[in-house]
């Protein structure tokens, strides 16, 4: 691989990889570039999807990764000396409680000056545990963004749809939805799927079910927020990926493989702005529900995805991640962390 | 407001936002927390592109609340602003607006996408919002939507407002009470607070240091157990009133009492207290600083003691010296005055030259002793200028003549320049200036052994009310080197006289010039060459004494008057203890026609004045059974005395400031120094008394048999005109009288002969000196019938009257030696 000064080298690490970070960590700091990487349960390449291994790509970087942390505003001020930025790749610990926090503090200062998108690092067990590094160290709860003097446009889609009736998140703590409608959250989410399952309680582990069902946070005029149920508690509360907020209203969405399909199609398609200039690069961030709810069919979407860049000269292979939660403005409404969703990130020359 | 196809969940949707932004109010009391949880909702449910809340605050609607907020361009709008009236005329308080055609409503200069909204906070401000999927404004029925949330979101303020007013009045509330625990605390007093009952409100930490009882124990408790020791406390408690009223006293008259209090421990100490009151919710409360103040008694009662054995230790000093006076000043008298008699009987020349010795010895030691005299004094600071008429030609040709007199066996010659300027008469201290003029000379006399002494004085300013005199001493003596020149000024210092090889004198006579010149005003200055002399010069201002009766008459601040006031006929009070003081006294006044009362202290003197109408009173102030300032206090101070306004005049041998300044501030009129001139206390009456005699009333008649004269020329003759020695012989005189009395008193009767010729034949000798001829006729009778051993009356009357003549002598011969000063 061939490095300009400007490069930043970006290593993804598979959940294969994870228990050698620390050495991946002491490879990188030895290297003379900038690096930012994170940990991801798997890695996309093309159509084709990795567990295991270590994969380095280059990005042209604008300056060194910036970390973004909950309580060190001084963060935000390095923000602040990006203004003029175009783009920004944006790693983030999927699993922290405070990404809500830190997506809201980055946006809320520093705003849509850049096209920002991402998604969440983290492991498939789903215990949280220190998943970005760059130089300045490895991280959890926490974020590095990339700053990139390229720019890009990004395209966001996940093909879920609003199903029945809302439910009101009456009680929630953060990315804990205690009660639905003033009951315990379980009970009302798993009567919502035994009705729409004919009346039957799925015979399924929770975490099967859940991958088909997941919530919908209602925006309007907007695509809605999916949010991943992913366990429940003794007490009947459904533990999400990503912050509920109290009081909202959420569907129970529901899809189907073709539409997932479509809607990673259609996210590569929305990403494209031919006005840029020459695309060098797609990143793609796939949620890693979405691979385990498409299963074997998850390729088709990796197809249908690359599919969209097929008019370009270069016909660029997308190379990503599949991530646990995903991140990118829509509407100018904010950087929104999902769930559920295809983000591709198109960079131009 | 919504998009959705599906009505059913249309209205659902927009209810639950309701419900979600109804819920997101009152979460907490603080608004800016309810704003932003308000906000967050509403911005993020309507997928809004910029949300903020804008509150009045005074003439200004501030930004409180943005979200996102890089897109904030501005935080303040005036009240005046055009939104605001279009709010205000807006149906239901909200409008909405295309971004592109919003002009001045587009506070942030956002970009000219979608639309903008605004809803009023009823009068305290308003929301704005900017949603970029809009490209038409919402109807009025969507706007409805909101504006029963936005009130509530409104009253929520309000009442968020409200709290947090009173929240920080609690605040202030808190820290004022902080602040005042901090001061009431920190104060190096026991500070107690207590209601008009005496219950303890407050106890500071100093207060329990001081009487043992923590704060917890001591609120609520009566002031009384608990500072105060019985009986005190059962006194205090007895009656409620009793210490309400005490305390409300203590305020009114803003002054600390020292009271007895108790520690918890049962030990007792003075306690200095001083009370304040305050008054809160219509209570009047009580604040009590206490202090201990053993440590200070101690303190002030050792200052009380060093003090009073500063001042025993002054006395003493004063004693001693006015001991030191007398006790050494008269035996000397009496050796000066021996060797110039043994100086005129018959002596070889190495008799000669042993008394010559002798006398320069005794001279030296009485000038010593004269020095050291004088510096206490001034030190002492009991010295102060007198400004009386003086005549300034006299005073130098008499300091020429005895210079010249010294100098009479020397290679020296002695001139006198005075400036034909300067008037014979000035105001000033003759006193003071003739010792500086005395000690220069004898300064010159001592370290000149040829050549020539002049003393000078230039009138260098003349005005209508002053002359300035340059007074100068030159002699062609040692000189003084320059590096000696500073140091000759200081006490103790002198320079050597290489022609005796030896240091002559104290050391002290140009001391004491220099500070009696500093009191007049006056500064010494010298230029000197070794080997060629010296001269001594400084310059000092007198008053003009304006007049022409000095110089026929003697000199009196009101002449005019004075000439037409007699003393005869007039009426005295004497108050004097001293028998010789008495008859000096009673001669003098006789003299003068004056008729008088004697009290011989100054009860009896109050006694008298009671009782009669007095022209004058002379006053001693050293008396047995009443002083004379007590008396003239008591005199002034009674407004039936009928002597209450008339001139006293204090009469005493202690010439210390301190006595002069107690006397004037009992109300005497006037300060006469023993021994004093019969002229001068002529002219102080005479300052006094203008008015005829007091009443016809009779008056114990005087003796009017008037004492022999004193003849001082064979003393004059004697010592060729020396007033010290004169004086010298006289007070020697003057010290035997009381023996000599004594003895005459012994041999009254005649009985004893042969002591009888002793006693008379010593006392001719003595009387024939002073030219008391008739006297020492009477001795001569004494004598020649002594030793005829006829002891008959008119031996026995030749003593008494002896003895009357001797008695009559002491005041003429103290009025002789003051007027030798």
């Amino acid at each position: 691989m061939e490095l300009s000064p400007q490069d930043c080298l970006v290593l993804l690490v598979t959940a294969g990889a994870e228990p050698h970070l620390t050495d991946i960590f002491g490879w990188a700091s030895a290297c003379t570039h900038a690096f930012v990487g994170g940990v991801f349960p798997g890695v996309i390449i093309g159509d084709q999807t990795y567990e295991d291994g270590v994969y380095l790509l280059k990005l042209p970087a604008e300056s060194e990764p910036v970390l973004i942390q909950p309580e060190q505003t001084g963060a935000l001020d390095q923000l602040d000396k990006l203004r003029g930025v175009a783009s920004g790749l944006l790693l983030v610990d999927g699993l922290s409680s405070q990404v809500e926090t830190m997506l809201s503090a980055i946006y809320n200062d520093w705003g849509g000056q850049m096209q920002v998108f991402g998604g969440g690092c983290g492991s498939l067990d789903l215990v949280q545990r220190p998943c970005l590094f760059s130089r300045e160290g490895i991280f959890q709860d926490a974020a590095l963004l990339l700053p990139m003097s390229n720019p890009s446009g990004v395209g966001v889609c996940h093909g879920w749809s609003m199903e029945g009736y809302p439910l009101v998140a009456t009680r929630t703590d953060g990315n804990t939805v205690v009660e639905l409608n003033w009951r315990p959250a379980y009970e009302v989410y798993m009567d919502v799927i035994s009705e729409r399952n004919g009346g039957v309680k799925p015979e399924k582990a929770f975490f099967h079910i859940a991958k088909e069902y997941p919530f919908g946070i209602f925006r309007e005029g907007s695509e809605v927020i999916v949010r991943d149920p992913i366990a429940h508690g003794d007490k009947g509360e459904l533990i999400c990926v990503g912050d509920v907020p109290e009081n909202t209203i959420l569907y129970v969405l529901e899809g189907s493989e073709q539409q997932l399909i479509d809607a990673a199609n259609l996210a590569a398609k929305n990403s494209q702005r031919p006005s840029l200039g020459a695309l060098q690069e797609v990143f793609v961030f796939d949620c890693i529900s979405r691979y385990l709810f498409l299963e074997d069919s998850f390729q088709q979407e990796l197809m249908a995805l690359a599919k969209a860049f097929d008019n370009h000269e270069s016909k660029p292979a997308p190379v990503g991640v599949l991530s646990i939660g995903e991140v990118t403005s829509v509407d100018g409404n904010g950087l929104s962390f999902f769930n559920k969703t295809t983000v591709v990130g198109s960079i131009y020359a | 407001m919504h998009n959705s196809s599906n009505p059913k969940s249309s209205i659902i949707q927009d209810i639950s936002l309701l419900y979600e932004l109804a819920l997101s109010l009152g979460q907490t009391l603080d608004t800016d927390e309810n704003i932003r949880h308000f906000l967050d909702v509403l911005w993020s449910r309507k997928a809004l592109t910029f949300a903020s809340v804008w509150i009045r605050e005074g003439s200004n609607f501030q930004l409180r609340y943005a979200r996102p907020r890089f897109l904030v361009r501005k935080t303040e709008v005036p009240n005046r602003h055009p939104l605001w009236s279009q709010l205000l005329s807006a149906p239901n308080g909200c409008l909405s607006v295309p971004t592109s055609e919003a002009g001045a409503l587009n506070l942030q200069e956002l970009k000219n996408e979608g639309i903008l909204i605004f809803y009023r906070l009823k009068d305290m401000g308003f929301v704005c919002l900017q949603d970029t999927k809009r490209q038409h404004p919402y109807s009025q029925t969507e706007l409805n939507q909101l504006v029963k949330v936005m009130d509530k979101f409104a009253n929520a303020l309000v009442g968020c407002q409200a709290h947090e007013s009173l929240h920080r009045i609690q605040h202030q509330i808190q820290e004022s009470e902080h602040r005042f625990r901090q001061v009431i605390n920190s104060s190096r007093d026991a500070v107690v607070i207590a209601d008009s009952s005496g219950q303890i409100q407050e106890w500071n930490h100093e207060a329990e240091q001081l009487f043992g009882y923590p704060r917890s124990f001591a609120i609520g408790k009566s002031i009384t157990w608990l500072l105060l020791p019985e009986p005190l406390s059962q006194r205090l408690s007895e009656s409620p009133g009793k210490l309400l009223s005490y305390m409300e006293r203590a305020v009114k008259q803003h002054r600390r009492y020292t009271l007895t209090g108790q520690h918890q421990n049962g030990a007792q100490f003075p306690v200095e207290v001083s009370i304040s009151s305050f008054e809160t919710n219509h209570n009047v409360l009580f604040s009590l600083f206490l202090r201990d103040i053993t440590e200070r008694q101690e303190a002030e009662s050792s200052l009380l003691h060093a003090i009073q054995e500063a001042e025993n230790a002054r006395l003493a000093e004063q004693q001693f010296l006015a001991n030191m006076s007398h006790e050494i000043r008269t035996p000397m008298n009496s050796v000066i005055g021996m060797t110039h008699l043994l100086a005129k009987t018959d002596l070889n020349e190495e008799q000669k030259d042993l008394l010559g010795t002798l006398k320069f010895s005794a001279d030296s030691l009485l000038e010593i002793l004269n020095n050291i005299l004088d510096l206490s004094k001034i030190e002492a600071g009991e010295l102060e200028p007198e400004e009386k008429p003086f005549n300034l030609n006299a005073l130098l040709q008499s300091q020429y003549k005895t210079t010249k007199l010294k100098c009479h066996n020397s290679d020296v010659d002695v001139h006198l320049v005075i400036d034909p300027h300067i008037r014979d008469y000035l105001k000033g201290d003759r006193t003071l200036l003739n010792q500086v003029l005395t000690n220069l000379l004898s300064n010159s006399v001592k370290f000149t052994h040829k050549g020539s002494i002049t003393l000078q004085a230039d009138c260098v300013e003349r005005t209508k009310r002053n002359h300035t005199i340059q007074f100068s001493v030159t002699d062609t003596g040692l000189g003084i080197p320059p590096e000696k020149q500073e140091l000759i000024f200081k006490d103790f210092k002198q320079i050597e006289d290489a022609h005796k090889g030896k240091n002559v004198g104290t050391g002290l006579g140009l001391a004491i010039v220099k500070r009696l010149l500093s009191l007049m005003g006056g500064l010494i200055a010298l230029e000197s060459e070794p080997g060629k002399g010296s001269t001594f010069s400084f310059t000092l201002t007198f008053p003009t004494f304006h007049t022409d009766f000095v110089l026929t008459g003697e000199p009196t601040a009101q002449p005019k008057k004075m000439d037409s006031v007699s003393l005869k006929g007039l009426r005295a009070l004497v108050a004097e203890d001293n028998p010789l003081n008495q008859k000096l006294i009673a001669r003098i006044l006789s003299g003068w026609g004056v008729q008088f009362h004697l009290a011989e202290n100054g009860k009896q003197a109050l006694r008298l004045a009671h009782q009669h109408r007095y022209d004058f009173v002379l006053m001693d102030l050293h008396m047995p059974e009443m002083n004379g300032v007590d008396a003239t206090a008591a005199i002034r101070n009674s407004t039936d005395n009928p002597n209450q306004n008339i001139p006293i005049i204090a009469l005493t041998a202690a010439a210390m400031l301190d006595e002069k300044r107690a006397a004037m501030k009992a109300g005497m009129s006037d300060f006469m120094t023993k021994p004093f001139s019969p002229a001068l206390l002529k002219r102080m009456l005479r300052n006094w008394i203008s008015a005829g005699p007091a009443s016809d009333e009779k008056m114990i008649p005087m003796d009017a048999n008037p004492p022999e004269k004193i003849d001082l020329s064979y003393l004059v003759e004697l010592s060729g005109g020396d007033k010290v020695f004169i004086g010298e012989m006289l007070q020697t005189f003057l010290g035997e009288t009381s023996e000599m009395l004594d003895n005459l008193k012994e041999v009254e009767n005649g009985d004893d002969h042969e002591r009888t010729y002793q006693v008379a034949h010593k006392l001719k000798s003595s009387l024939k000196m002073i030219g008391m001829e008739r006297a020492a006729e009477l001795c001569l009778q004494i004598e020649e019938k002594a030793r005829a051993e006829q002891a008959d009356e008119i031996q026995r009357s030749n003593i008494k009257d002896l003895m009357a003549c001797v008695q009559q002598t002491i005041p003429a011969l103290e009025e002789e030696l003051a007027s030798l000063d």
